[in-house]
């Protein structure tokens, strides 16, 4: 895949890899099980605030609802 | 093993864990050779398979589930290598020929080591999976979901960065 002139640095490399790679020796599995059973974190404040303008400004323009409708 | 992606894509907790513990090992390994941290490698190995939980449901069963998680891997490695402050190597630009005389065997792989830390996250990737894992060109674009052409293109920079940064550092093999 590479030219003769790259081999020697793809040797180094290879060494480097295969030299300091080190293994994995724990079971991730039950950090795996905290990460799928921790809850999920609801609507942030800022989600919250943009909500209500959107929802705020739908009630005094109502007219805006057909181009969101548009775009929906 | 179709029967268990099939399980694993109608959401089988049971199925995941088995996926999990399968392929954990490998996943590691293959994020710990670009990332060169163990400890981000354990967290990059369980956002691998977090990952892919959540998007279980566009997974083809009939593939394979190891392919599909190397592509999620190395994308959470180009993520997280993407957020991190570059590793650059703290060589000066001006290299003194005294000093470079001195350079030993195992200077030289530590300058290889910042050479390749010091590469743009994408290109750390593809020169791990085209120089050292030697994987072909059509593989790594599959992987990495970029055209053969582009591969070429990246190996040939992260060739050549790599080529300048060790000239740069002294490097002598």
């Amino acid at each position: 895949m590479i030219d003769e002139a790259d081999r020697d640095l793809k040797n180094a490399l290879r060494a480097l890899a295969v030299g300091s790679t080190p293994a994995l020796d724990t079971d991730l599995w039950p950090r795996m099980r905290a990460r799928l059973e921790a809850p999920r974190p609801g609507p942030s404040a800022l989600e919250w605030v943009l909500a209500a303008a959107v929802g705020a400004a739908m009630l005094v323009f109502p007219q805006i609802m057909l181009g969101v409708l548009y775009h929906l | 093993m179709d029967d268990l992606n099939a399980r694993f894509v109608q959401g089988d907790a049971t199925a995941f864990e088995a996926l999990f513990r399968a392929h954990q090992r490998e996943v590691y390994g293959w994020i710990v050779r670009v990332v060169r941290d163990g400890t981000a490698a354990e967290d990059l190995t369980i956002e691998t398979f977090w990952r892919a939980y959540r998007s279980r449901s566009r997974f083809d069963p009939a593939r394979s589930f190891g392919a599909w998680l190397r592509r999620i891997a190395m994308n959470a490695a180009i993520d997280h290598l993407a957020r991190a402050p570059r590793d650059r190597a703290a060589a000066p630009d001006a290299v003194d020929p005294v000093g470079v005389a001195r350079i030993e065997a195992a200077d030289a792989r530590q300058s290889l080591d910042r050479a390749f830390r010091a590469l743009p996250p994408v290109l750390r990737v593809t020169a791990m999976l085209a120089l050292v894992e030697e994987r072909p060109y059509h593989e790594i674009a599959g992987i990495l979901d970029v055209s053969v052409a582009a591969v070429k293109s990246r190996v040939f920079r992260a060739t050549r960065l790599l080529r300048r940064e060790l000239t740069r550092l002294g490097w002598q093999r």
